[in-house]
């Protein structure tokens, strides 16, 4: 919302404030400003001048050579206004002065004025208009200076700010910050605040107008011309109506043009920019019909029949449903209550009487309305946030104080119509200033106390020695001030938080810690970048068809009701699809690349309670590999050397290593099953993880087709992190003072090759070592190498394994040795595999 | 050649289907499929065929030729996807490997890698907080509209819902919009006094672009003991400042709208000769302790809500918050 700096002196002295302090008391007492700016530029500069001649410009139909008076001198310039002619007293802008110029999104730039030649006249300047002055948003041509409208003799050559004054400093409050405050959505409402903050009474008081009901009564005399009713509780708690006549539909003084430019507000004629004018003076939405619209003279404000066409002032057409609040003409619809008003009765160019509106809505159905209809006015930022129905007559008032001084002709005709059927309950709130205090944590003196909240409008009579029931004002007892912690707030930001002392708690001291579950992700990553890894943050969200693509079923998957992209509907259910892209992405300019991602996924589960979540939570670990080079050459560095599956291998030994910060066991790795629903998988080289029987993850190669760009072959690998946290917690409660002496016996090895079929796993040959070796004695077991090829057949391959062995209480004699290994050479024998010599 | 009638079609279909099941491999069906539907192939020919039959027939003959091309031309389509399938299979077949071989593989990369620079900034405010005194909590991104908005003291149509523009789920959750959703999970699970931070990630509907992110990370902080005042929120605000920067930091607390505290406040920091606007605090409102299941008349407290992105952003003088969750190495890297 903006805050014009002219329109709050109205209300409060402050021209010894400087803007900076203006700007600065705003932001540290009331509200955040998001900018300032200044409305009209250096009119210093600016002379009055009279049009004494106009010709054309020889080919150019619009323009006109310009000859202008200055009294001491006289100017040639051109223009291309429609309304300049002879004898007009015009604002002339002579070269190194600067006019404003507006871009489209509505911002004001300053552009130098320069003497040029234009259709092959010299333009020694430019005639200027409101826009261009920026003193008003009318640019339909230029300025015409009369004596009205500047209430002073003109005497061509003068400058511009010699005849008025209309520069100004403009604040732009951010309207977040006002969301409780809906007594601040007006000058009025600052300049409250503003005379509470510079200690200086009020100019203009409008409260008595909200509170004095006798006023009311004098504001008209007779009858009541327009009738009301209000249909029980509808929705709407006040109406008032006030007739005028003799009203006419002239432009508004340039002193209102410029005060609703400068708060970015359009304008058209008196009526229209009055109405919208007392709302940014007083706060209160008021709508002005021409009575003519009006039938029989009566309102009834109701709900709306389901269906009932409204066309809105903006011209949109509604249908209502029976939430909706209306106002109606008895029978039709001719304002949707607290937002906008109809079409059919605002005013026209010939309106010469109106029925002034003047009404209080329920905040929670006219925002529900407004949402319904995608609908955000004026209005409806001010009633949305509670505003008081007392405010609803100083409207009136203030309407009528205005017309009838900007227009002589204008009168207000009959009574006021109050219909008022649901009245604002009075707000008190136990205090104590002992509380105040201890909240803020400052020595704030109970007679500043007592003076702060006076300033803002409270009434402090009822209390004693800081103690008793406090009094707010009916401006902020709507839903904004309600608990002695709201009292807290009102005293510590006039009061200034900048003198509260910083002072350290007195507290217990305890030893806190990191959460287990950030601890071990810290481990992790440590680990991971120490072997080359880079950490991803992926969205949390996923692409269903790509994630069905990849074998994920959508059917736990949580949808995004209101998605920002049809990609990214989904909750993501793990964290593979969102690292299948980061490893396209980055294959784009990285020939090898590893990746992880810590991170959440989630799947749809019954709520458990009311304020349950719905939702299952896992954290994951996930790895992408991708070597970069031919797979042969890569599977030299490993032991054993394989031919195949070398970034297979190497990831997998990653895992284990990351397993091992939580658990001492080594993991089990388990072919998964061809038809897995994993589509990305490799049918022959994926697996599950296991540990401790428990499947936690799984890590397969990426099957062709998963990705359109990467040439080399990708392996990925996703582990559960609260089972290996688990794991983690039984690992430190199972190491406690547990320590195994170092064996002072060496041990021994004999190494062993068997022939087997070439596609069976290692571990039936674990198996069968594990059969008929004593475990006791076996220390390790290492695959030392897997050969296949020439001697021996193509279903062949032959696996080397050395076997290390040794005892804690004695080194094994040559005959225990020889024992174990024979017993071994009999278990292959009487096998399917056969010893190979 | 023949003219084609009921018969010459049944009986070319019949021979069709029966040439598809005579055949398995890949090659030899798309051959036949040639030979069949081809530009010359046969059943193509008896289409064109249907020119020399008698014009009072040729309409039901030619429905009659197009099923049985339809059928045959599926049938042979079905069986190609079949070989196709097992031929693709086969291949990978050749790539099987022993996944449950033990091997032991050098460390895989020969440089470093990185970590991403919002970890390392939440740890470094973690291990900055544990130091304070304050236990390092964790909630969930997928929240009740209870703990992200109502127990937050922000009612359903309240205009301060305005204020966080938020992803709805089917099941009537949402994917928190704050990591102020973790205050009430606390002040339920542990009992008074505490002191707490959980770190997260957050969400708000929101188009993207340099300076705008649907998801962003927060690190929220919550101390509730027994009369804690402003005095103490900015005492742990500058010590927390201090730690930071390295150095003792101007800041200045002004009002700031948030239902869930009161007072609440805007806490700006004195940076490059402005004031910037760094996080928002206040202390805690009771109606929030309340919802919690702590009576307020006993303890109070204070929260703030610290913008990790922001934090991070302006630490590494980052220019597009894209990058954060962008997963480029190119990015990464420079984090190493």
């Amino acid at each position: 919302m903006k805050i014009s700096r002219n329109w709050l002196s109205d209300f409060v002295d402050f021209e010894d404030v400087s803007d900076e302090r203006f700007e600065e008391l705003i932001t540290t007492r009331v509200a955040e400003v998001d900018d300032v700016h200044h409305v009209g530029i250096d009119l210093s500069k600016i002379r009055l001048a009279k049009v004494l001649q106009t010709s054309p410009v020889p080919k150019k139909d619009k323009l006109k050579k310009v000859s202008l008076s200055l009294g001491d001198s006289e100017v040639t310039v051109v223009c291309g206004a429609a309304n300049c002619r002879e004898g007009l007293f015009v604002a002339y802008a002579p070269p190194g002065s600067s006019f404003s110029m507006q871009s489209k999104s509505g911002e004001s730039k300053r552009i130098d004025v320069l003497k040029r030649e234009v259709g092959g006249v010299e333009s020694n300047g430019l005639l200027l208009s409101e826009l261009e002055l920026d003193i008003g948003s009318d640019n339909s041509g230029i300025l015409e200076i009369t004596e009205e409208l500047v209430s002073k003799k003109l005497v061509v050559g003068t400058a511009l700010s010699e005849l008025f004054s209309l520069n100004d400093t403009v604040l732009e409050v951010d309207n977040k910050s006002l969301t409780h405050r809906p007594d601040l959505w007006s000058h009025f409402g600052f300049a409250r605040e503003l005379s509470a903050l510079v200690g200086r009474p009020l100019k203009k008081q409008i409260d008595p107008w909200a509170t004095d009901p006798s006023l009311l009564q004098k504001l008209g005399s007779g009858e009541q011309i327009t009738q009301v009713s209000i249909e029980q509780s509808c929705g709407c708690r006040r109406f008032l109506a006030l007739n005028f006549e003799g009203v006419s539909t002239m432009p508004s003084p340039l002193w209102m043009r410029n005060r609703l430019h400068a708060v970015g507000a359009g304008v058209r004629n008196l009526l229209v920019d009055l109405s919208n004018y007392v709302m940014h003076d007083i706060g209160q939405p008021n709508h002005a019909y021409d009575r003519r619209l009006v039938a029989s003279d009566s309102f009834h404000v109701r709900r709306a029949h389901d269906g009932e066409p409204l066309i809105t002032l903006d011209e949109s057409e509604l249908k209502l449903s029976v939430e909706d609040i209306v106002i109606t003409d008895g029978t039709n619809p001719v304002a949707l209550g607290g937002i906008i008003g109809g079409l059919e009765s605002s005013i026209a160019d010939d309106t010469t009487s109106l029925v002034l509106e003047s009404a209080n809505f329920d905040p929670v159905l006219v925002r529900q309305t407004a949402k319904r209809h995608g609908l955000r006015t004026d209005a409806l930022n001010r009633f949305e946030k509670s505003l008081s129905a007392y405010t609803a007559s100083t409207a009136l008032f203030r309407f009528a104080e205005l017309i009838t001084q900007i227009d002589p002709n204008a009168k207000v005709v009959g009574a006021v119509t109050d219909c008022f059927t649901t009245k604002q309950k009075s707000v008190s709130v136990p205090v104590s200033y002992q509380y105040i205090r201890e909240r803020i944590g400052a020595e704030v003196e109970d007679s500043r106390i007592d003076q702060i909240l006076s300033s803002l409008g409270f009434n402090v009579d009822a209390l004693s020695k800081g103690e008793g029931e406090l009094d707010v004002p009916y401006y902020r007892a709507t839903r904004d001030v309600s608990i002695q912690d709201d009292i807290v707030e009102e005293v510590g930001r006039i009061f200034g938080y900048e003198n509260v002392p910083e002072v350290a708690p007195k507290i217990i001291s305890k030893a806190s810690s990191l959460n287990p579950k950030s601890q071990l992700q810290y481990e992790l990553a440590d680990l991971l970048r120490g072997a080359g890894f880079s950490e991803v943050s992926n969205y949390s969200f996923m692409s269903p068809e790509r994630s069905e693509s990849l074998g994920y079923s959508l059917d736990e998957a949580i949808e995004i009701e209101n998605p920002v992209d049809s990609d990214l509907s989904r909750i993501r259910t793990s964290l593979v699809p969102g690292i299948c892209l980061a490893a396209e992405k980055n294959a784009k300019h990285s020939k090898a690349f590893s990746l992880f991602e810590i991170g959440s996924s989630y799947s749809l589960a019954e709520k458990k309670n009311k304020n349950d979540n719905g939702a299952k939570q896992s954290h994951s670990l996930c790895l992408a590999y991708c070597s970069g080079y031919s797979e042969k050459k890569g599977g030299a560095a490993l032991e054993p050397v394989v031919e195949q599956g070398e970034a297979f291998y190497s990831l997998a030994s990653v895992l284990q290593r990351v397993v091992s910060l939580a658990s001492r066991k080594k993991f089990s790795i388990e072919r998964l099953p061809e038809d897995s629903n994993l589509k990305w998988c490799h049918p022959y080289r994926s697996a599950k993880v296991s540990l401790d029987g428990v499947q936690f993850g799984v890590i397969a190669e990426a099957v062709k087709g998963v990705f359109d760009d990467v040439s080399s072959r990708v392996v990925i690998a996703e582990i559960d992190l609260d089972f290996l946290l688990e794991k983690a917690h039984s690992k430190v409660e199972s190491s406690k003072g547990v320590f195994t002496p170092i064996s002072k016996y060496p041990d021994s090895f004999f190494e062993m090759s068997v022939v087997m079929p070439i596609r069976e796993e290692f571990s039936s040959l674990r198996g069968l070592i594990e059969e008929h070796v004593d475990m006791s004695l076996l220390r390790n077991l290492e695959v030392v190498s897997v050969y296949s090829g020439a001697p021996l057949a193509d279903d062949e391959k032959s696996v080397s394994v050395k076997l290390y062995l040794g005892a804690n209480d004695r080194t094994l004699s040559g005959d225990e040795l020889q024992s174990v290994q024979d017993g071994l050479m009999r278990g292959v024998d009487s096998s399917r595999f056969q010893l190979r010599s | 050649m023949d003219t084609v009638s009921e018969a010459s079609i049944e009986s070319a279909k019949k021979g069709a289907l029966q040439e598809i099941s005579n055949l398995s491999s890949l090659k030899d069906l798309e051959l036949l499929k040639t030979d069949l539907l081809g530009k010359k192939g046969r059943i193509t020919s008896m289409m064109k065929g249907l020119r020399d039959v008698d014009p009072s027939k040729r309409k039901d003959l030619g429905a009659m030729l197009n099923v049985a091309k339809g059928e045959v031309e599926q049938e042979i389509l079905d069986r190609i996807a079949v070989a196709k399938a097992a031929k693709d299979k086969a291949a990978l077949e050749k790539e099987w490997i022993d996944v449950e071989l033990p091997v032991k593989a050098p460390l895989l990369n020969k440089e470093v890698g990185s970590i991403h620079p919002l970890t390392s900034v939440q740890r470094e405010l973690e291990q900055i907080f544990v130091g304070l005194g304050f236990d390092v909590v964790d909630g969930p991104e997928v929240e009740s509209e209870y703990y992200n908005f109502d127990a937050l003291n922000i009612p359903d149509e309240h205009p301060a819902r305005d204020m966080q523009d938020t992803f709805w789920l089917e099941n009537g959750s949402l994917l928190r919009t704050q990591t102020s959703a973790i205050q009430v999970r606390a002040l339920e699970q542990r009992e008074p006094p505490l002191r707490i931070v959980a770190p997260g990630r957050c969400f708000r509907y929101e188009r993207i672009d340099a300076t705008h992110e649907h998801t962003f990370y927060q690190m929220e902080g919550m101390m509730i003991d027994r009369n804690v005042t402003v005095g103490h929120l900015i005492y742990f605000m500058k010590t927390l400042l201090r730690e930071i920067f390295g150095k003792e930091q101007e800041i200045r607390l002004r009002p700031g709208y948030f239902p869930f505290v009161e007072p609440g406040f805007e806490l700006d920091i004195w940076f490059n000769g402005k004031w910037m606007e760094l996080l928002p605090c206040g202390l805690v409102h009771p109606k929030v302790l309340e919802a919690g299941g702590i009576d307020p008349k006993e303890w109070q407290g204070f929260a703030f809500g610290l913008g990790l992105s922001r934090l991070v952003m302006s630490r590494f003088q980052i220019d597009d918050i894209r990058h954060l969750q962008g997963c480029d190495l190119r990015f990464m890297k420079q984090f190493s």
